[in-house]
């Protein structure tokens, strides 16, 4: 187990104590999911990235999957102006495929995520810090045309502070820290190694629903934020002497729209675009990136949910192969799940995803369609 | 009867009392009102507080000597007697109380609701006067009063709002006497019995509550088990753009109330309430049984 891991493991275990000596602790939100699904991928067999190990002259492979993942939250302290809570994620997901060339591949994904939140009420304003590990071990890692994210350990610090302008509104400034270290089972792996700072400002804007309506229980209402944020990365183990650093500018938007208790939907875009410069002319780029979540009520017990991404990059510089780190430039992904309430606690989802990433050099391309079934228990401590 | 005079007395005296509002608005500034009614809500509440705790005292007093009793009554029938005489001594108080603790929380509530008005006012000219003034210190100080008021209002409506819910109606004071008659044990008893129905339409009420609260949880759960598989396995991250992400959700509803409890917490809160309803329905109908049993062995 690699250090990140072992000190995620302390993490929790010292929050479990702590709450069996003090009986202050809460543990809230657990879900268990278990699911199976089957998986078709498909590419155009030109797609090479440095980050993959083998390759695969296949264009197309088959899969199934079968994953089991829990979730919570501890809640260490609410009230008097102050809260600390840790949220929690572990999961598990085995594949078996058919169709590669050179032999079949059983890649297993283990993942684990540990963050804090500490808020307080500061200067008229909440201050909120928010630590979190994340960490990410596969074994077997596949070719493409099934592209599989390596493994990593990650840990990262987020500062932010808010105060209201106005009733409704408010600004925010962060700072983010970020160290990413990927598992070095292969030697290209360690050019990803990145370390990463941001700073960001933005104002947010509240709308409340109809007049009667105004009753804070009930959610009938939109926000609408705007932001900037200046993000420096630098790349330790890639360039000979001189280290690759990027600086970005990226300024964006988003808009919730929550009609969960009036209408039985909720919406969120977000939309944003950035500019990267490097001290390595290659890597500069604009890119831009929308993202969209949703949720529908369909009836008194079932309700579809909606993710969705699209982004797009543009290099300045002619490109003839990908930048280590970037798995591709542009890609599209939408998820979507139909889930039904089975009892108190107990829900039942069919899903599906659709995955495709591509270059802008060659056109070479990846994809993967996927369907799932799961299903999840809530218990109640 | 004593109780009932002093009631009446205190609801006339809090009737014909001069409005304070009325007497106090005029040729005053939107700030001076609010400082105003931050001072007329604090007594308010103090009053509310002091006349909650002495209830609290003699209700558990009350609720001790009638649990006594039942324990005495057919071991120590001379005891059970005693204590009997107790009670009914302390349920003059008890009742007086009660209906101070009425009277100061309908005081207190119209008092809230004035000062968040005179506060919501307030607080509405500052935002204009925000949004109207350039950068320097007068803006920093209109935004200090801003923030400091709106955290008065969030108190306040904190403070106001738990008294809505679950706080159960006290144990109606209703005993057989020696001198009552078998028809006034039977009107006893279908007081009871209304109260125990009226008790089990609450228990309805709320459990429809809960149902809500609950379905509410599951979706909210359902919509971040989804974004938590995705994440999981980094099925939604194509490093597409080297990104910093995992931020915190940004906070700053100003307008929403400062929520300490979460939805499982107050679901468990409204549970809690509920059982505690139904056991006191259990009870109302028990004592309404024991009454027409009286009734019924002195018709004999």
């Amino acid at each position: 187990m690699n250090r990140n891991g072992m000190v995620m493991l302390g993490v929790l275990a010292l929050a479990l104590g702590g709450g069996t000596a003090s009986g202050q602790v809460r543990l809230e939100n657990v879900s268990i999911t278990m699911g199976v699904g089957g998986e078709v991928y498909g590419s155009d067999g030109n797609f090479l990235s440095i980050a993959v190990p083998q390759v695969d002259s296949t264009d197309s492979a088959l899969g199934a999957s079968g994953e089991m993942g829990a979730n919570g939250r501890l809640i260490f302290m609410a009230g008097n102006g102050r809260s600390l809570s840790t949220d929690f994620d572990f999961g598990m997901r085995q594949f078996w495929t058919d169709g590669f060339q050179a032999r079949n591949y059983a890649p297993r994904e283990l993942s684990g995520r540990v963050q804090a939140d500490y808020r307080q009420r500061l200067g008229g304003g909440t201050l909120l810090i928010v630590p979190s590990l994340d960490s990410r071990h596969i074994a077997d890692r596949p070719p493409l045309p099934l592209y599989l994210a390596p493994g990593y350990s990650a840990g990262a610090v987020v500062a932010n502070y808010s105060r209201a302008l106005a009733t409704d509104m408010a600004f925010y400034g962060q700072l983010t820290g970020e160290t990413k270290d990927y598992t070095a089972d292969l030697p290209a792996l360690d050019d990803l190694d990145r370390r990463s700072a941001g700073l960001e400002a933005g104002v947010q804007m509240f709308f409340r629903g109809r007049p009667e309506t105004r009753d804070p229980e009930i959610r009938d209402q939109s926000t609408l934020r705007f932001f900037g944020t200046y993000l420096h990365h630098s790349y330790p183990k890639q360039g000979e002497g001189l280290l690759r650093r990027d600086n970005a500018a990226r300024i964006g938007g988003e808009f919730t729209l929550d009609r969960r208790d009036t209408q039985g939907f909720q919406l969120a875009l977000r939309a944003h675009g950035t500019r990267s410069r490097s001290n390595s002319r290659r890597v500069d780029y604009n890119a831009g990136r929308i993202e969209v979540e949703g949720s529908v009520e369909l009836g008194e017990d079932t309700q579809l949910d909606l993710q969705g991404l699209w982004a797009v990059k543009r290099y300045i510089n002619q490109q003839d192969f990908l930048i280590p780190g970037e798995e591709a430039d542009n890609a599209t992904i939408v998820f979507a799940q139909v889930t039904r309430f089975l009892r108190d606690g107990v829900r039942a989802g069919i899903g599906g995803g659709w995955r495709r990433a591509e270059t802008n050099f060659s056109g070479a391309y990846y994809q993967r369609f996927s369907m799932s079934f799961s299903l999840t228990v809530s218990p109640r401590f | 009867m004593r109780a009932f005079l002093l009631l009446t007395a205190a609801a006339v005296a809090a009737t014909l009392a001069p409005s304070r509002a009325g007497a106090q608005e005029v040729g005053r500034s939107p700030l001076e009102l609010v400082e105003y009614w931050n001072g007329v809500y604090d007594a308010a509440y103090r009053r509310y507080e002091a006349a909650a705790a002495e209830f609290r005292v003699l209700e558990e007093n009350w609720n001790r000597l009638i649990d006594e009793r039942l324990q005495q009554v057919e071991s120590n029938p001379a005891r059970a007697e005693r204590i009997l005489g107790e009670i009914l001594s302390l349920s003059t108080e008890r009742t007086i109380a009660q209906g101070q603790v009425r009277v100061e929380t309908e005081e207190w509530e119209q008092v809230g609701d004035s000062f968040i008005g005179a506060l919501d006012n307030y607080l509405e000219i500052l935002n204009n006067t925000i949004r109207g003034t350039p950068l320097g210190d007068s803006l920093d100080e209109s935004i200090s009063l801003y923030n400091f008021w709106h955290e008065r209002l969030e108190e306040v409506e904190r403070q106001l709002a738990p008294n809505l819910l679950l706080v159960l109606e006290p144990m109606p004071e209703v005993v057989a006497r020696d001198d009552d008659t078998a028809e006034d044990l039977e009107r006893k008893a279908t007081l009871l019995e209304n109260r125990a129905l009226r008790d089990s339409a609450g228990v309805v009420e709320i459990e429809e509550k809960i149902a809500t609260d609950r379905r509410r949880l599951e979706r909210d759960r359902s919509t971040a088990d989804l974004s938590a598989r995705i994440r999981r396995f980094g099925d939604m991250t194509i490093p597409v753009v080297p990104t910093t992400e995992g931020g915190p959700e940004i906070v700053g509803d100003t307008t929403a109330a400062d929520r300490t409890q979460t939805p499982e917490q107050r679901i468990e809160l409204m549970e809690a309430y509920r059982d505690e309803m139904i056991a006191r329905v259990e009870l109302l109908l028990e004592r309404a049984r024991e009454l027409r049993a009286e009734a019924a062995r002195r018709r004999m």
